[in-house]
C-alpha cells in the first residue's frame, strides 16, 4: 500500500503520510495518539535521534517503537534485523515483545518480533544466530555477546533503529558505560542507524540525551507534557512523644497499616531492604490469616518461580497487597494496583516518583502514596519529599567517565568479534560520549593490558589474552573466548547459594557470606518463613521448618540505599523556614521540633548546627551540614583527621543522612579546637586521603573492578574441576597487584571511585565552602538531641586509625581476651 | 621479629618469611608454595604479575640466609599445577637452587604437586609419604586423627581474623594444635582458610617483619 503512495517531497508531510496507517489502527482501537507520540514519531521519519522524556506508563513504549516500525514498513523485502529494542529488564522482554507484536500485527505487517536474554534457549538463540528477526528486544549483556560473534556485522547489516528503554536506569552505572561502547559498534557499523532514549522523570535530560545517541549524532528531545499528579499522605502515630527518634523496621505503625488497608484496593507495599519486606510480610499475614491467599512477599532473593507467580497474582487481581522492595520499583504495568505504600524514607525523590507511578496507569491519573515513617524524623523528609515533587526538582543521573575496566572487557569483547586495529578502535570508542576524552595513552594501556599484561612483558610471559596479528587484535585461544563469553556484563553479584528444603523445594538465593556465618539450628526469615539451618549440601544450603523466632537477620548485599543530595538540600530548607511550615508531618511533629529546640536549636538558613556533649563513651561532636550521607562520611573523615592533628586522638565516626558525629574516647576538648577553618577546603583531597583507609575502601570496590575486566570468574554451574585452579578472592587479586604493579590502573581506578564518590565529583569541596563560611551554632547538649539521637544509635564502626598494623593488633588483641 | 616455642621439648622458630626453624636439626620448612600460580593465571587470560615467584624466591633466600639450615624441607604444594611451570618458571628457580647449591631441600608431595615430576636441575628429592623427624611427623596434610607424633603440615593456608572496635584485619598464622601445627602459606598469592581460636592452643599471626601471637 505504501509503495502505490506518491511520496512528498517535504519531510513533514512525508512522515504524515508514512503515520497514516498508525493513524488508522489508532482509530480502530479507538486511542489518540498524545502530542508527544506524535512528535517523536514524526522526529524518528525525518532521520532524527533523539531522547523522549515522559513519566512512566504513558504509551512511552509506542512513542519510540512505532516511528521506527514505519520507518521500517518502507521496505518489507529485506528479512534481516532493523530495530533493536534494548531494556535493562529481562524479566520485562517478553512483555515488551508481545506489546510490539500487537502493533506489528494490528498495521499488517509482517515483520518478527523476538526476544533474546540470558532466559532464551540456546536452540531460539542459534536460530536467531542464522536469521535474525526484524525486530529484536534484547539485554545490554545479550548485545554484547552478539558483538562478540566473529561476523556479528551480518546480524546489524540492514539495523536501523536502536531503543534505548528506562535509559535512566542504565545511566550512572556501568551497564550504560558498556551498552555505550557496544552502540559505537553499530554506529560504525551502520552510520545510518538512529538511536531513541527512553527516560523517566531527571533532572539532566540534555546530558542524558547526548550520552544516548553518542558524540556522531546531535539528540531531537520529546518532552512528554503530561500533567500527573501525586498525592502522598503519611500515617501519623497516634502519640508522637513515644514514637521512636530512630530506628528502620517500623513496626510500632502496622496495626494502623492494616485497618487502612483494604482487600477492594490492591496495594503495592515498598520496604527499603528485603529484611524490612520480610519482617513486615509475616507481621501483615499473620495479623490477618483470613488474608493468606491475597498477601504475597517479592523480593530479588527469592526464587524467580515465585516472584513470577506474585507478578502474574497482582495483574490478575488474585493478589492484593504486595510487601516488595526495589524488585518491583520497575516493569511491566500493574493495571489493578490502585495504590501504594511506602515504608521508611524513599531516599531520593525519583524513586518516590517511580513508585508513585506505579498506582497511575493512564496519563493525567492521580498517583497516590501513603507514607509509612519508620522513625520521627522520617516525617521532616517526606515532608520535604512532596514540595520536591511540588517544584518538579528531581535528582540527574550522571553518566560515568570512562571507566577502564568497561573498556578492557569491551576491547575483549572486539577482538573476539573478527578483531580490530588501533586506529578503528580509537575512533570508535571515542565516539561514546563517556569514553570521549579517553586518551592515547589510556588506551594504550588497556590494549597493552589484554595483550601482554600490561607492565614488564618479562612479568606475564605466559599471558595471552588478545593477540596481535599485523596490526590486529584478535582473541584466538579457545578457552579465553569461553570464559570471556561466560562473563560478560557489569553486573557484580556476590556468590550467592541456592536455599533449599531437605526434600528439594527450591526457595530463592542468599549471599555466601551469609551461610558461611550460620551454625547448624540458626533460625532465620526468608520468604516470610522462619528457617532452620541444617547445613550445606554441595553447594546448596538445606533448611527446613523452624520452630520459634528467628535468631539472626540476612544481611543481604546492597541494602542500603543511597540517600540523594535532592533531598537533603530539600529537608534542610525545609528546617530553615520550619516555623511557617504548614505540613501535616511538620505540624504533628511538634512537640520533637520543640524539644530539639529546648535542648539546643534549629538551625536557620547559613547557618550550621553544632552539637557538643559529654556520656560515659566520651566527648561527642555532632555537626548537621543536612548533606547525605557519603558527603558527611568525607566531610567527618577531614574533620576528624584535622582534630587529630591538634591533639592525639583515636576517634569514632557515626554518620547519617543529616549530620556526623566524632566521638573521642578520651578528654578531646571540641569547645577550644572547633573553628571555622576546620571546615576549609584547602588541602581537602589530600586530608581525605590521609584520613580514610583508601586502600581498605579501594580493596572492597576492586571486586566488581576485577570481575568487569575479566580478572575473576565468579565460576559457572558448567564450569569444569580445571576452573578450581583459577579461584581467587578479588581481595587476594587486589593485594597481589598493589604489592608489584602499585601503579596498575585497575587499582587507581577503585581508589579513584572510592574518591569520586566520596567527594561526588567535587560537591564536597562547596559544601566545606559552606561549612567554613556559614555561622557555626555550637549548643553544649546535656543529653541526645532529636538530631543527635539517631547518630548515637547507629554508630558506624568506622575509626580513625593513626596506629600502625601492629599497634592495631595489640589492641585488637586486648579487646579480644576481654571477651 | 621471630618467635620460639617449645612443642614436646623441641625449639621451633617461627619465622616472619613464613617459614619454621627446628635449631636443633638445623631444618627449615616451608609449606604450600605454588610455584607457577601467577602463570596458570595468565594463560587463562588474568594478568598476574610473574614477580609473585621472583619475591617468593627472595624471601625463602632471606629465611635460609637467617637460619641457615642444613637442609630445607617443603610440606607439599611446591608447584600450583604443572601447567604453570613454564620455562621461564624453570629457570628463576633453577638460577635460585644456584645460590643455594650446598643446601639439600626435599619436597613432601601435596595435593597440587601429584602429578608433575620435577625438573632434575632442580635438585629436590621427593617423598610420597610424610617424613619422621622425632617428635614430628612432617607432611602436607594435617593429621586426621591423634598419632604419636606431633605433625607439622601445611594445605590449609591458615589465617586468622582480628576484630574489636569497628576494626578488621585478616592475616595468615602459624596454627599450634594439640595433634598437630600448620604453617601459613608461603606463597602470598594464595588464599586462606580462616580458623577459630578456640580450635588451637595458640596462634601466630605474621606480617611482613614479625610475627605475633594472638
Amino acid at each position: 500500500m505504501l509503495d502505490t503512495l506518491e511520496k512528498p517531497h517535504n519531510p513533514t508531510e512525508r512522515a504524515g503520510a508514512l503515520l497514516r496507517p498508525v493513524d488508522e489502527w489508532f482509530r480502530s482501537r479507538g486511542w489518540k495518539p498524545f502530542p508527544f507520540q506524535r512528535e517523536a514519531w514524526e522526529a524518528r521519519l525525518k532521520g532524527e535521534s533523539g531522547l523522549i522524556h515522559v513519566p512512566t506508563g504513558a504509551g512511552k513504549t509506542y512513542a519510540a517503537f512505532l516511528g521506527a516500525l514505519m520507518h521500517a514498513a518502507q521496505d518489507q523485502t529485506s528479512k534481516r534485523l532493523r530495530i533493536l529494542y534494548l531494556t535493562p529488564l529481562k524479566a520485562v522482554a517478553r512483555d515488551i515483545q508481545l506489546a510490539l507484536e500487537e502493533a506489528v500485527s494490528g498495521l499488517g505487517l509482517k515483520f518478527r518480533v523476538e526476544a533474546r536474554t540470558g532466559d532464551t534457549s540456546a536452540h531460539r538463540r542459534s536460530k536467531q544466530r542464522a536469521a535474525m528477526p526484524e525486530i529484536l528486544v534484547t539485554t545490554p549483556e545479550s548485545l554484547a555477546l552478539l558483538i562478540c560473534d566473529q561476523d556479528h556485522e551480518r546480524h546489524f547489516s540492514h539495523l536501523e533503529t536502536v531503543i534505548l528503554d528506562e535509559w535512566h536506569e542504565c545511566l550512572g552505572n556501568k551497564r550504560g558505560s558498556l551498552l555505550e561502547l557496544s552502540l559505537t559498534r553499530l554506529r560504525k557499523l551502520r552510520p545510518g542507524v538512529r538511536t531513541w532514549a527512553l527516560t523517566a522523570t531527571i533532572s539532566n535530560t540534555e546530558e542524558a540525551a547526548r550520552v544516548a545517541v553518542g558524540t556522531n549524532d546531535r539528540p531531537t528531545i520529546v518532552r512528554a507534557k503530561l500533567h500527573r499528579p501525586v498525592v502522598i499522605e503519611s500515617l501519623l502515630p497516634d502519640q508522637i512523644d513515644t514514637f521512636p527518634w530512630a530506628g528502620h523496621l517500623g513496626l510500632k505503625l502496622a496495626s494502623k497499616l492494616l485497618a487502612w488497608l483494604d482487600p477492594e484496593r490492591p496495594t503495592l507495599i515498598f520496604t527499603n531492604t528485603r529484611s524490612q519486606a520480610e519482617r513486615w510480610f509475616l507481621t501483615l499475614s499473620e495479623a490477618k490469616p483470613e488474608w493468606r491467599e491475597w498477601i504475597a512477599l517479592h523480593h530479588g532473593s527469592l526464587d524467580r518461580k515465585e516472584r513470577e507467580r506474585v507478578e502474574a497474582g497482582v495483574k490478575s487481581g488474585t493478589i492484593r497487597f504486595v510487601v516488595a522492595t526495589s524488585s518491583l520499583d520497575l516493569g511491566v504495568d500493574f493495571a489493578p494496583v490502585d495504590r501504594i505504600v511506602q515504608i521508611g524514607s524513599p531516599k531520593g525523590i525519583a524513586r518516590l516518583l517511580q513508585r508513585a507511578g506505579r498506582s497511575a496507569h493512564r496519563p493525567g491519573e492521580t498517583a497516590f502514596v501513603l507514607f509509612v515513617p519508620t522513625n520521627a524524623l522520617e516525617l521532616i523528609e517526606i515532608a520535604a519529599a512532596r514540595r520536591a515533587i511540588d517544584i518538579n526538582h528531581v535528582e540527574p543521573r550522571e553518566p560515568l567517565i570512562k571507566p577502564l575496566d568497561v573498556l578492557v572487557q569491551h576491547l575483549v569483547t572486539r577482538a573476539l568479534g573478527g578483531g580490530f586495529t588501533r586506529e578503528e578502535i580509537l575512533s570508535e570508542v571515542r565516539s561514546a560520549f563517556s569514553y570521549r576524552g579517553v586518551s592515547d595513552d589510556e588506551l594504550d594501556w588497556a590494549l597493552a593490558f589484554i595483550r601482554d599484561g600490561g607492565f614488564s612483558l618479562q612479568a606475564y610471559s605466559s599471558y595471552r589474552r588478545v593477540e596481535l596479528d599485523y596490526g590486529v587484535y584478535r582473541v584466538r585461544d579457545a578457552r579465553i573466548a569461553r570464559l570471556h563469553r561466560m562473563n560478560i556484563g557489569t553486573i557484580a553479584s556476590d556468590a550467592s547459594v541456592a536455599l533449599k528444603f531437605l526434600r528439594g523445594k527450591q526457595l530463592g538465593y542468599v549471599e555466601e557470606g551469609f551461610i558461611s556465618k550460620l551454625k547448624k539450628g540458626d533460625r532465620f526469615l526468608f520468604s516470610g518463613r522462619v528457617l532452620e539451618y541444617i547445613g550445606m549440601q554441595g553447594l546448596e544450603a538445606r533448611v527446613r521448618m523452624g520452630k520459634g523466632g528467628a535468631t539472626v537477620s540476612p544481611s543481604w548485599h546492597g541494602g542500603r540505599l543511597p540517600y540523594s543530595s535532592s533531598l537533603s538540600r530539600s529537608v534542610r530548607e525545609l528546617l530553615e523556614n520550619i516555623d511557617h511550615a504548614q505540613d501535616i508531618e511538620i505540624r504533628a511533629l511538634e512537640p520533637i521540633i520543640e524539644a530539639q529546640r529546648r535542648l539546643s536549636a534549629i538551625p536557620r538558613a547559613r547557618e550550621t548546627l553544632v552539637e557538643i556533649g559529654k556520656t560515659r563513651e566520651g566527648n561527642h561532636l555532632f555537626v548537621y551540614p543536612f548533606e547525605g550521607r557519603l558527603i558527611h562520611e568525607g566531610v567527618a573523615a577531614i574533620i576528624a583527621y584535622r582534630l587529630s592533628r591538634f591533639q592525639g586522638a583515636t576517634f569514632s565516626i557515626a554518620v547519617n543522612d543529616y549530620g556526623f558525629e566524632i566521638l573521642s574516647a578520651g578528654d578531646f576538648d571540641f569547645n577550644t579546637t572547633l573553628t571555622p577553618d576546620l571546615f576549609s577546603s584547602e588541602n581537602a583531597i589530600e586530608d581525605l586521603r590521609s584520613a580514610l583507609d583508601l586502600t581498605q575502601l579501594a580493596r572492597q570496590r576492586f571486586r566488581e573492578i576485577a570481575r568487569v575486566a575479566g580478572l575473576l570468574h565468579p565460576g559457572h554451574p558448567s564450569a569444569r574441576k580445571s576452573a578450581r585452579q583459577l579461584q581467587v578472592s578479588a581481595g587476594l587479586l587486589f593485594d597481589v597487584f598493589r604489592r608489584y604493579e602499585p601503579d596498575h590502573p585497575l587499582v587507581l581506578q577503585s581508589e579513584n571511585q572510592v574518591l569520586g564518590e566520596q567527594m561526588e565529583n567535587g560537591r564536597l569541596f562547596s559544601v566545606l565552602d559552606r561549612l567554613s563560611r556559614e555561622n557555626l551554632i555550637v549548643r553544649n547538649v546535656s543529653r541526645p538531641t532529636p538530631l543527635g539521637f539517631p547518630l548515637i544509635a547507629e554508630r558506624l564502626g568506622a575509626r580513625l586509625s593513626s596506629e600502625t598494623l601492629e599497634q592495631r593488633i595489640e589492641r585488637l588483641k586486648s579487646t579480644w581476651r576481654s571477651n | 621479629m621471630t618467635e620460639n616455642i617449645v612443642i614436646r621439648g623441641e625449639n621451633l622458630e617461627l619465622l616472619p618469611e613464613r617459614c619454621v626453624f627446628l635449631p636443633s636439626s638445623r631444618t627449615l620448612l616451608a609449606a604450600d608454595l605454588h610455584w607457577g600460580k601467577a602463570e596458570v593465571f595468565q594463560r587463562s587470560g588474568i594478568a598476574v604479575s610473574s614477580k609473585v615467584l621472583a619475591d617468593d624466591l627472595q624471601r625463602l633466600s632471606r629465611a635460609i640466609e637467617r637460619t641457615k639450615p642444613s637442609e630445607l624441607i617443603i610440606l607439599g604444594d611446591l608447584i600450583h599445577a604443572p601447567v604453570g611451570i613454564t620455562p621461564e618458571v624453570v629457570a628463576a628457580v633453577s638460577a635460585w637452587r644456584d645460590k643455594h647449591a650446598g643446601l639439600k631441600i626435599s619436597l613432601i608431595r601435596g595435593n597440587h604437586d601429584r602429578r608433575f615430576i620435577l625438573p632434575e636441575i632442580w635438585r629436590i628429592e621427593v617423598h610420597d609419604s610424610p617424613i619422621e623427624r622425632k617428635p614430628f611427623l612432617l607432611a602436607h596434610d594435617p593429621p586426621t586423627e591423634p598419632g604419636d607424633l606431633h605433625v607439622l603440615s601445611g594445605h590449609l593456608h591458615p589465617v586468622v581474623r582480628l576484630t574489636g572496635g569497628g576494626d578488621s584485619l585478616r592475616l595468615p598464622c602459624f596454627a599450634v594444635g594439640k595433634t598437630g601445627s600448620v604453617l601459613p602459606a608461603f606463597s602470598l598469592f594464595t588464599g586462606g582458610l580462616e580458623l577459630k581460636k578456640r580450635d588451637w592452643r595458640q596462634l601466630f599471626v605474621v606480617t611482613d617483619n614479625s610475627v605475633i601471637e594472638v
